[in-house]
């Protein structure tokens, strides 16, 4: 299983990744995948360092794994920390809702930002 | 509603302007996550799984329509055009950015509006009656009596580092609707023998991981002498809590562990020493603060039964809603309408920017521009005249805010749960929208009667689980997220906390298991028993066996 670093940054919050070379992205396709567990600790200095430079929070190392293609963390909770909230939409009768899932954002305008859509 | 004074404007134009300057140094880099973290809770801004997050008091659930435009520009402004109410009657913001903080906080504190208190180890948000002024059972507004320990509590210098958090809520109707059982204090109004209104105290209610009703520490306690009693409790509290374990940090646990009579006889210890001194509330420092409550122009009007009862025999849509969302204001021709925030499917709680702007609206035109917030989850019109409720009901059905499901299966509480909060360890929205889809039937709905589904998505209860009818509480079972029921639960006069009905369940199986429980209450029911009757008559039992069948009840 290979490992990746994921953090909030500092300035919004957001979730991070750290990318191998060594900046940070709101994308998990972005991130850096870590197989060996010398080099896990030795990003994980790194990122320490960023936490210190106040450029992103809590950096810890995160289980993932590759299915079709796509980087997948193992736990729940940092998939939904990776792809967003799970809140569905399917199940409104009528009317509009508000989508609130970071892969629509992203889609919607390619940075990741924050975006509203509403599906009426 | 309760005005700034110069004082009170003065305080939160600086307390915005100095969290700025912490904000910048930080940002700059001068500041630690360590040393900036508490600097960032004490303004009610926490971090979340994806962004920051912020709580904005909404004091004893009361709000004008002009706030209300404020938390609907800054859901668009800085958030993602939306905002969640809490069952602290305050609303979460959920997608908030470090560097825009101290603006909306400024924007906030024009408005009158802050967020102080709604995070730390101090007196939070005091709760109320969401009817609190207009309800026909209501023995005097409490609203006063929460604006008076606001206004006492507010920074106290030596209750800002309690052992833990402390909640208040107060009810001066016999009906509870504030569910002051399960609080750290709570306050019952009631007349004593010589008709004058007085307060029950309970004290060392809660949820969480440990959880208790509150039990009384006092009968009766005169309005003047609300202040140093309760200033007892918090000092004794302040002296004896635990501050070496989290867990057992809140009042519940030195209550329980103490025993109420000993707790009893030490605040009553303190008390000696200052029951007759400043804090002793004048009766003109009371009818100071009862004129900001002061009811609105109502016009001499008559109740409209028999109109009313034409229009809901030509329309059953709104005949429901009448019957259903409806309730009895105490001036003759007046109404309180509950705005649900519960339609099938939907995230409990959860109001976009353009409803909040249009309920603002909504109540600017037919409520004398007041909201409140109920601990629920909805919101509530508290002055509507009658003749305007089939208007009102049209625009609000436009809407979506007229699901006709108070206090029905639907109108569930739900916290933020593992979409959103870094503590949960389970999702609750999904639940809830599961839950609400599967019983979206009208008809079946008002069959089964008065029913609350509360779901948190962790120990620690933000979304009150022990104390649904049905509570539904998140767990992580080996990195796998599961449901623990409990049935017979209840925070209104009668308050009782759930029982366990057996191992959780996995997600896809939650709703086949409400399932399964409403048709065993529907079989077992008496008459027009409520589903909290026929639990407290029939026991565990039937339902679990509904639920597990008979064999995985031996196991
Ligand atoms: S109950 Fe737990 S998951 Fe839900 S909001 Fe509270 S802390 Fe978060």
């Amino acid at each position: 299983m290979s490992q990746m670093i994921i953090a909030n940054r500092l300035i919004d919050g957001l979730v991070v990744f750290l990318v191998s070379g060594g900046q940070w992205d709101t994308a998990i396709a972005q991130g850096a995948l870590i197989e060996e567990d010398s080099e896990a600790q030795r990003l994980l200095e790194v990122a320490k360092q960023d936490q210190a430079r106040c450029l992103v929070i809590d950096p810890i190392l995160i289980q993932v794994r590759v299915e079709n293609g796509q980087v997948r963390p193992t736990e729940i909770r940092e998939v939904i920390r990776a792809f967003g909230p799970t809140i569905r939409t399917d199940l409104e009768d009528t009317g509009p809702a508000v989508v609130i899932s970071r892969e629509a954002d992203r889609r919607a305008d390619g940075a990741g930002h924050l975006r509203r859509s509403t599906k009426e | 509603m309760y005005r700034y004074d110069g004082f009170d404007a003065k305080f939160v134009a600086e307390r915005a302007a100095q969290f700025r300057r912490q904000v910048t140094r930080r940002l700059a880099g001068e500041l630690t996550e360590d040393q900036f973290r508490p600097l960032r809770l004490m303004n009610g801004l926490y971090l979340q799984l994806h962004a920051y997050m912020l709580r904005v008091n909404v004091p004893y659930g009361t709000l004008s329509s002009k706030q209300m435009r404020t938390f609907a520009h800054v859901a668009r402004t800085y958030d993602k055009g939306f905002g969640h109410f809490t069952t602290r009657q305050n609303i979460q913001y959920n997608w908030i950015k470090l560097e825009q903080a101290p603006d909306i906080i400024k924007e906030l504190a024009n408005a009158e509006i802050t967020s102080i208190q709604s995070s730390g180890n101090c007196v939070r948000n005091i709760t109320s009656d969401q009817y609190a002024g207009c309800a026909k059972d209501e023995l005097s507004d409490p609203r006063i009596y929460c604006e008076l320990l606001r206004q006492y509590s507010f920074l106290h210098p030596e209750f800002s580092y309690l052992p833990r958090k402390f909640k208040i809520a107060v009810t001066g109707s016999p009906n509870d609707r504030a569910a002051v059982a399960v609080h750290d204090i709570g306050l019952r109004m009631h007349r004593n023998e010589q008709d004058e209104i007085g307060f029950e105290v309970l004290v060392g209610g809660g949820l969480g991981r440990t959880p208790y009703i509150g039990q009384t520490i006092r009968n009766w306690l005169a309005p003047e002498d609300l202040l140093s009693y309760v200033e007892a409790i918090l000092r004794v509290y302040n002296m004896q809590g635990r501050r070496d374990n989290i867990h057992k940090a809140r009042i519940k646990i030195i209550v329980n562990q103490m025993g109420i009579d000993k707790y009893r006889e030490l605040v009553d210890k303190e008390w000696e020493f200052t029951k007759n001194g400043a804090l002793k509330v004048p009766d003109d420092e009371i009818e100071r603060i009862r004129a900001y409550f002061a009811p609105p122009a109502y016009e001499r009007l008559q109740d409209l039964t028999a109109e009313l009862a034409v229009a809901r025999k030509a329309d059953r849509a709104f005949d429901r809603w009448l019957r259903g969302n409806v309730i009895e204001h105490k001036v003759p021709g007046y109404a309180i309408v509950n705005v649900s925030l519960k339609a099938p499917g939907r995230v409990p709680g959860d109001i976009t920017a353009d409803k909040m702007d249009a309920v603002a609206d909504i109540a600017d035109k037919y409520s004398f521009g007041e909201i409140r917030v109920s601990h629920r989850q909805n919101l509530v019109l508290v002055d509507v005249k009658q003749s305007d409720l089939q208007q009102l009901w049209r625009e609000l059905f436009a809407l979506e805010l007229a699901t006709p499901n108070l206090g029905l299966l639907s109108d569930i509480i739900c916290c933020p749960g593992l979409d959103y909060c870094a503590l949960a360890n389970a999702r609750a929205i999904p639940i809830a929208q599961d839950i609400s889809h599967a019983f979206s039937d009208l008809d079946e709905l008002q069959r089964i009667g008065h029913f609350t589904i509360n779901i948190s998505g962790c120990m620690n209860a933000c979304g009150h689980h022990h104390v649904g009818h049905i509570g539904i509480l998140g767990v992580d079972k080996r990195g796998e997220e599961y449901f623990q029921l409990t049935l017979g639960g209840s925070s209104d006069q009668q308050a009782s906390l759930g029982d366990r009905l057996g191992p959780g369940l996995p997600q896809a199986e939650v709703p086949g298991a409400i399932r399964k429980i409403v048709d065993t209450f529907l079989k077992r029911r008496e008459h027009e028993e409520r589903f909290i009757d026929t639990y407290r008559r029939v026991g565990i039992e039937p339902f679990k066996e509904a639920v597990y069948g008979s064999e995985s009840q031996a196991a």
